[in-house]
C-alpha cells in the first residue's frame, strides 16, 4: 500500500512537473525571444526613440565631432606609417584607462563593454609583444596578429518584431570572441524603419566605445604599405601595355593561340609569343636586280615564328619567322625565307621597328635572293609606299 | 579630405574619362539628396562626405585587341587576298557593311575577350589593380573608408581583381585583411555576371581556378569586403544565365531584386536598378557610413518618386532568350554561345 502511494505521489509529481515544465518551456521560449533584444549577448537593451551619431555613424563620420575629439583628441597626431607596435598598444591602453576611470562605465553594460575591450587589447598586446619597437606594418603582415575586427558591423541574429526584420549594429570583435552590440533597428521589406530602437549602451558609453574602436582601426589602416605597391602596379601595367599594345601585333587567331600556349598571370605578362599566319604589307628588294633599285610591293605572310620579349617592362623584342612573300607582280614569283623581328616597345631603342627578311624567289625570268622589309620600317624611314620601276 | 571614397567600375561599352559624370553620379546624388542631411548640401559639401573615383578598363581591351585587329586588317586592305580571307579582314576592319553589328565591337566584344582570353583578363586585372592602388593611396591620405560600386561586366572584373590582389605575393599586405591589409567597407554589384563570365583559367599564379567561383570565393561580406550588396532586375536578360544568388547570411550580404522599368532598353542599366528605394538606401547607408539615413517619411517619398518614374513591370519577357539558354539556367555558355546570346539579346530588346 505504501509502495502504491509512493508510486501515485511520484506519478502526480511527475505529471505536475511535466505541466510546469511545459509552461516554463513556453515562457522560456518567449523570454528567450525577448532576451534576444532586451538581453542580447549579456547586454541589457533599452527602448529608445532616437539615437545620437555615436550609435549610427561610422568612425570616419565621427572623427570631426566634438564628442570624439574630447575622447581621443586628434588621431592623426598618433598615426604614422612607421608607428611602432609598442606605441600602438600604449595609445589603446591609455584610452582604455581613461574610459575605466570615468564614471560612465560603472553600470553592468558599461563594465561588460570595458571587459570585452580589455580582453581584446590583452590579446593584441600579447601578440605584438615580440615586435615591440618594430613597426606595426611589419607585425600586421603576420597572420597570427589579430589586428582586424574593430570596424562597426551588423548581424541579423534577432527575431522579427511586428513583421519587421531586426539588425544588430555593433562591434563584433572576432579575436576575443565577444560581441559589443550598440543597438537593434527594425525595418520592413520596403525599407521603412520602426521608430523604436533597442540600445545597449548609454550615449557616453557609445561615444567612448565608437571612438576607441575607430582609433584602433584608423591607426592600423594608416600603416598599410600602399605607397610601394603603387610603383609595382604601374610597372606591371606598363609591361602588359608594351606586350599587347606596342608589341608585335597579333591577329585574333594569334591571340587565341598565344593565350593557350604562352604562360601568363595578371602580374606576370607573357615573355614571348608565337607568330602564326600573320599577313602584313611589305616591300621586296630584288638583289639580283639591285642596279635598277627595284622595289616590289608584296604581301608578307609570317607562317610561323617566335618572338621573345626582354626586360621587366617587356621593353623590346627579338624574334624570327618563316616567311612567304606574295609580290604584286606575278613575274617575281613566290618568295620564301626567314624574317627577323626586332623592335623597342617603349620607343627607347635606337633602332626603328625592324621586320627584315631574306627570301628566295622563283620568278618567271629569274630566280634569286631578295630582301623583304616590313612597311612600318619604310614609314619610319620616310619612304612612303612602295614604288615600281 | 573626403570621408568615403567610392570606386566606380563600369560595365561593357566605351567609357572615357569622366564617364560617370553624366550617368551614375547624377543618379547616386539624386537619391542621396532624398535623405537628410544631404537634402540641401552643395556638391562640394557632398564630395567631402562621398568622393567618386572612376575606374576604367575598356581601353585596355579596345587598344590591345579591337584597334590592333583593325590596324592589321586596314594595312592589307589593298592587297589581293582570297575571298574567304578578304571577308574576315572586312569584319576586322569593322566596316559598316560587315556582317557583325557595331554593337558587337563596342559592347559584346569586351565580355567575350574578358571571358575567353586569359591574357585579356590578366591585362584588365593589372590595369584595374593599378587604379585601385592609386585610389587607395589617396583614400589612406584622407583617412577615408573605401567602397566599390560595380555594374555588369565590372562585377566580374572587380571580383577577380580583388581575389588576385589579396593573393598576390606583393599585394597581399595591402589587400588581404588577414595579412594586415585593408578590408573594403562595402562592395555593391549591380547586374552581377561574375558566374556568367567566370574565369575558365586562373589569372593568378597564387590561386586555383576554383578560388574564382563567385558563390564560394573570398569576395564575401566579412572577408575581403565588410558588406556586400547585390542588386538585380528580375527582367534583366543579361543575368538570366547562371544567376548570382549566393546563399549567404543577411547581413553582411543583401540581395535586392527590382522589377520596374521605364523602357525595355534601360532594364539592364545601372540607373534603373539603383533607383529602387530599398537598393538606393541600403547602398547609400554603406557609402556614407550613416546607418540612420532615410527616415520613414523620406522612404515613402522615394517610393512615390520611383513609382512615377518607373511605371512598367511585366513578366514573360524575352522568352526566346530563355529558350536560347535552355531548360537548365545553370548551364555554362561557351564564348561563342555567349557572343550570340548578347547579339540576340540586343536584337530582342530593340525589336
Amino acid at each position: 500500500m505504501i509502495r502504491y502511494w509512493i508510486v501515485l505521489v511520484l506519478l502526480v509529481a511527475s505529471g505536475c512537473s511535466t505541466v510546469e515544465r511545459a509552461e516554463f518551456s513556453s515562457a522560456t521560449a518567449s523570454l528567450v525571444r525577448a532576451q534576444d533584444t532586451l538581453k542580447y549577448r549579456g547586454f541589457t537593451g533599452e527602448k529608445r526613440e532616437a539615437l545620437p551619431k555615436a550609435f549610427t555613424h561610422s568612425g570616419v563620420q565621427l572623427r570631426n565631432e566634438p564628442e570624439y575629439e574630447a575622447i581621443v583628441g586628434d588621431p592623426g597626431a598618433i598615426a604614422a606609417p612607421d608607428l611602432s607596435c609598442e606605441r600602438y598598444v600604449i595609445a589603446l591602453r591609455t584610452l582604455l584607462d581613461q574610459m575605466e576611470a570615468s564614471k560612465s562605465f560603472s553600470d553592468a553594460n558599461g563594465e561588460r563593454a570595458l571587459d570585452i575591450l580589455k580582453a581584446r587589447v590583452d590579446v593584441l598586446e600579447r601578440a605584438l609583444a615580440p615586435y615591440k619597437e618594430r613597426s606595426l606594418a611589419e607585425a600586421s603582415e603576420r597572420m597570427s596578429v589579430p589586428l582586424e575586427g574593430w570596424e562597426k558591423t551588423q548581424v541579423g541574429d534577432v527575431p522579427e518584431r511586428s513583421g519587421r526584420k531586426g539588425v544588430v549594429h555593433g562591434f563584433f570583435l572576432a579575436a576575443s570572441g565577444s560581441s559589443l552590440p550598440l543597438y537593434v533597428a527594425y525595418e520592413d521589406e520596403r525599407g521603412v524603419e520602426d521608430p523604436t530602437y533597442f540600445a545597449f549602451l548609454t550615449d557616453e558609453q557609445a561615444w567612448s566605445v565608437a571612438a576607441f574602436c575607430d582609433l584602433a582601426s584608423y591607426l592600423k589602416a594608416q600603416v598599410v604599405p600602399i605607397g610601394p605597391l603603387v610603383a609595382k602596379m604601374d610597372a606591371g601595367d606598363l609591361a602588359w601595355e608594351n606586350y599587347l599594345q606596342r608589341g608585335y601585333p597579333q591577329y585574333p587567331w594569334e591571340n587565341l593561340l598565344n593565350d593557350k600556349l604562352v604562360s601568363s598571370a595578371w602580374n606576370r605578362p607573357p615573355t614571348h609569343q608565337f607568330v602564326f599566319l600573320h599577313a602584313a604589307p611589305g616591300v621586296l628588294f630584288l638583289l639580283d636586280d639591285a642596279k635598277s633599285s627595284t622595289f616590289e610591293a608584296a604581301l608578307l605572310v609570317q607562317a610561323l615564328g617566335y618572338i621573345r620579349y626582354f626586360d621587366e617592362d617587356r621593353g623590346w623584342y627579338l624574334g624570327g619567322s618563316l616567311t612567304a612573300a606574295f609580290p604584286a607582280d606575278d613575274d617575281v614569283g613566290l618568295g620564301y625565307g626567314v624574317t627577323v623581328h626586332l623592335a623597342s616597345t617603349t620607343g627607347t631603342l635606337a633602332l626603328p621597328p625592324l621586320d627584315l627578311g631574306v627570301l628566295w624567289h622563283e620568278g618567271q625570268d629569274s630566280d634569286g635572293v631578295m630582301i623583304s622589309v616590313g612597311v612600318d620600317v619604310l614609314k619610319l624611314l620616310g619612304q612612303g609606299s612602295s614604288k615600281k620601276p | 579630405m573626403a570621408k568615403n571614397h567610392l570606386f566606380l567600375i563600369h560595365g561593357i561599352g566605351r567609357h572615357e574619362k569622366g564617364w560617370s559624370d553624366t550617368t551614375w553620379q547624377p543618379c547616386i546624388l539624386e537619391n542621396l539628396k532624398a535623405f537628410a542631411p544631404y537634402t540641401d548640401m552643395s556638391p562640394e559639401e557632398i564630395d567631402n562626405d562621398l568622393h567618386f573615383f572612376e575606374v576604367t578598363y575598356d581601353a585596355v581591351l579596345d587598344k590591345s585587341y579591337r584597334q590592333r585587329w583593325k590596324e592589321l586588317a586596314n594595312a592589307i586592305a589593298d592587297t589581293a587576298l582570297p575571298a574567304s580571307v578578304r571577308s574576315v579582314m572586312q569584319e576586322l576592319r569593322q566596316e559598316p557593311d560587315a556582317r557583325l553589328p557595331e554593337y558587337f565591337w563596342t559592347h559584346a566584344l569586351d565580355a567575350i575577350l574578358w571571358f575567353s582570353l586569359k591574357q585579356a583578363r590578366g591585362a584588365v586585372i593589372q590595369n584595374v589593380a593599378k587604379q585601385l592602388t592609386r585610389g587607395l593611396k589617396a583614400a589612406q591620405l584622407d583617412g577615408a573608408d573605401v567602397h566599390i560600386l560595380s555594374h555588369s561586366l565590372g562585377t566580374s572584373v572587380i571580383h577577380d581583381t580583388l581575389l588576385c590582389l589579396a593573393a598576390g605575393t606583393e599585394s597581399a599586405t595591402v589587400y588581404d585583411p588577414n595579412r594586415g591589409g585593408i578590408r573594403w567597407k562595402s562592395l555593391v554589384t549591380v547586374a552581377n555576371v561574375s558566374r556568367v563570365v567566370g574565369a575558365m583559367d586562373s589569372p593568378s599564379d597564387d590561386l586555383d581556378v576554383d578560388a574564382f567561383r563567385s558563390h564560394f570565393s573570398r569576395v564575401q561580406g566579412g572577408d575581403l569586403v565588410q558588406f556586400f550588396v547585390n542588386i538585380r532586375h528580375a527582367l534583366d536578360a543579361v543575368t538570366f544565365p547562371r544567376r548570382f544568388k549566393p546563399d549567404w547570411e543577411t547581413p553582411p550580404f543583401w540581395y535586392v531584386e527590382t522589377d520596374r522599368y521605364d523602357e525595355l532598353l534601360n532594364i539592364h542599366d545601372f540607373e534603373t536598378q539603383f533607383d529602387h528605394p530599398v537598393a538606393a538606401r541600403r547602398c547609400l547607408r554603406l557609402f556614407t557610413g550613416i546607418d540612420s539615413l532615410g527616415t520613414a517619411d523620406e522612404m515613402k517619398a522615394l517610393w512615390r518618386r520611383y513609382d512615377q518614374k518607373y511605371g512598367q513591370s511585366a513578366g514573360g519577357l524575352f522568352s526566346r532568350l530563355h529558350e536560347f539558354i535552355g531548360p537548365d539556367p545553370e548551364r555554362k555558355l561557351g564564348p561563342g554561345e555567349l557572343a550570340r546570346y548578347f547579339v540576340e539579346l540586343r536584337r530582342e530588346v530593340l525589336a
